[in-house]
């Protein structure tokens, strides 16, 4: 089996686990906001929009300190390993920001239903689905990079090393987040012209992995996870 | 083959492994012996690929080895430390290890767990020292790698388990030959099961030979003290250790079989080497020196 495949089998009951319980909060939360009057913000766009950036820096850091001894311990190598978690990254980046404007939108027709939606809700429109996802995708593409990138720094060097090179390693997560983002109000953001965000979100990316595999290629396995 | 070609491997100013020239013939069950921090993970390390040596190369069937997928396949290295997280339960180490590894048998590996009593179900931060030992062996023997080495990964066993543990190795090392190294300080408990032996001692082979050459090589003597010390004159003895009135000397080199049956009428015993003895010997130059 493939790296990516295993990575996935060893990963589903964590995001099952997460999604459930992302979905029980949504509904308890809006169910306990409507009961004081109608909803006045995206619940969702909040705490999903929030996990579409935070859950792949988590993803990154686990992928590396978690997988990288397992996955070698078992016969897989240095660049097998790279491929499949870039893999696994580029999913977590196309299906996360899906999950969250998917949510929106379930959430916006529900509460419209309901006649709960307030006048400053950010009501969804398929028109602006794909402007919401893309949106979103460019923060997830620099956290879950960002992830990866900090804690193979601190795999292959001394952890005051590692420490030191937090900050380049951010670079993918604050040029992602900060050019492009969705506020909680819905409202889109690009900072710069949308096309030259997205193109310096992309260089930081593709310069975060560039750097990853330099610091994985040939590093040796250790006995601890970091 | 296995080879090993002008290997170094530095940590910082410290030669762990040092200009090592290795070549080891598949299919037989090796012995490395060293002292502590003598080099040998860090030479298993580089044999695994799990370390690139700063000078050198391993070749396996002619290939360079390291991030070679054919080669790393077919190695497995399990250290003292597993390379396991552990929040995983035991179960889920041995389906990763069937989903990677393509010689993996899964069936094999619940019998060894059987054997070795040990419940899947458990997480590895729940396992005793001695239970995270069985999961290395029990991972180490079903991946069936060609290549198969165990660095220290049994010490944590009890006795019995340990005895469990050879019966079953040699057992399968004959239903399914490859070349096993085994690294350890548990010298005579486990010496009949080396083919060849391998000693390191401060990053350089010392010595790399048949184990029944090495055997050869001298003769224990045992018997009353007075006796055993008076056969003894104008040998080189390699080891010591008495038990009361009887001592036994471990002494360099062949004996003529006159001298053989003198000592016999004289009431001593032969046998061959102990291997520890030889091992103790060649390595403890500063041990000697303190005396």
């Amino acid at each position: 089996m493939s790296v990516v495949m295993s990575l996935l089998r060893l990963w589903r009951p964590m995001i099952l686990w997460f999604a459930v319980i992302l979905v029980a909060i949504e509904v308890a939360a809006v169910a306990a906001i409507s009961t004081a009057g109608p909803v006045r913000f995206s619940f969702w766009l909040v705490v999903a929009g929030a996990s579409a950036v935070y859950w792949p820096l988590v993803a990154g850091i686990l992928l590396v300190s978690m997988f990288f001894r397992l996955f070698m311990a078992n016969g897989v190598t240095r660049h097998e390993f790279l491929r499949g978690i870039a893999l696994f990254a580029l999913g977590v980046t196309i299906v996360f920001p899906a999950v969250v404007v998917v949510g929106h939108a379930v959430e916006s027709v529900v509460l419209g239903l309901a006649d709960h939606r307030a006048e400053s809700y950010p009501v969804f429109r398929f028109g602006e689905a794909a402007a919401e996802y893309f949106h979103l995708l460019p923060a997830t593409a620099g956290f879950v990079t960002s992830g990866i990138l900090i804690t193979a720094a601190f795999y292959r060097f001394r952890p005051w090393i590692g420490v030191l090179l937090i900050a380049p390693g951010s670079v993918p997560a604050l040029i992602g987040n900060g050019l492009i983002q969705i506020d909680d109000s819905g409202e889109l953001i690009a900072r710069l012209p949308y096309a030259v965000a997205l193109t310096l979100t992309a260089v930081a990316v593709v310069l975060g992995w560039a750097a990853t595999h330099r610091l994985l290629r040939d590093v040796a396995v250790k006995r601890s996870a970091t | 083959m296995i080879e090993m070609r002008g290997v170094t491997i530095r940590y910082g100013d410290t030669v762990a492994v040092d200009d090592v020239h290795l070549t080891l013939p598949t299919g037989k069950i090796y012995g490395l012996l060293g002292r502590n921090g003598s080099g040998k993970t860090s030479l298993l390390s580089a044999l695994a690929s799990y370390r690139r040596p700063n000078r050198g190369t391993v070749l396996v069937d002619g290939v360079e080895a390291f991030e070679n997928p054919r080669v790393m396949r077919g190695t497995v290295f399990v250290r003292d430390t597993l390379d396991l997280n552990d929040s995983d339960r035991v179960r889920t180490a041995l389906e990763v290890a069937g989903w990677l590894r393509p010689t993996w048998d899964a069936e094999y590996a619940l019998k060894l767990l059987d054997i070795f009593e040990l419940d899947s179900r458990k997480r590895v931060s729940a396992l005793s020292r001695g239970q995270r030992s069985v999961v290395g062996v029990v991972l180490g023997l079903a991946a069936r790698a060609p290549l198969t080495i165990l660095d220290e990964s049994y010490l944590g066993m009890d006795a019995v388990a340990r005895t469990l543990f050879y019966r079953e190795l040699l057992a399968d090392y004959l239903s399914h030959p490859r070349t096993v190294i085994l690294s350890t300080h548990l010298i005579e408990e486990v010496a009949d099961l080396f083919e060849r032996v391998v000693i390191i001692d401060r990053g350089r082979i010392l010595l790399h030979d048949e184990t029944d050459a090495l055997r050869g090589r001298g003769v224990t003597v045992t018997g009353p003290a007075d006796r055993v010390t008076a056969f003894a004159a104008g040998h080189t003895v390699l080891g010591e250790q008495s038990l009361g009135g009887v001592r036994a000397l471990t002494l360099d080199g062949r004996l003529e079989p006159g001298e053989i049956a003198r000592g016999e009428q004289a009431g001593l015993t032969f046998g061959p080497l102990g291997l520890q003895d030889l091992f103790v010997h060649l390595t403890s130059q500063r041990l000697e020196a303190s005396r």
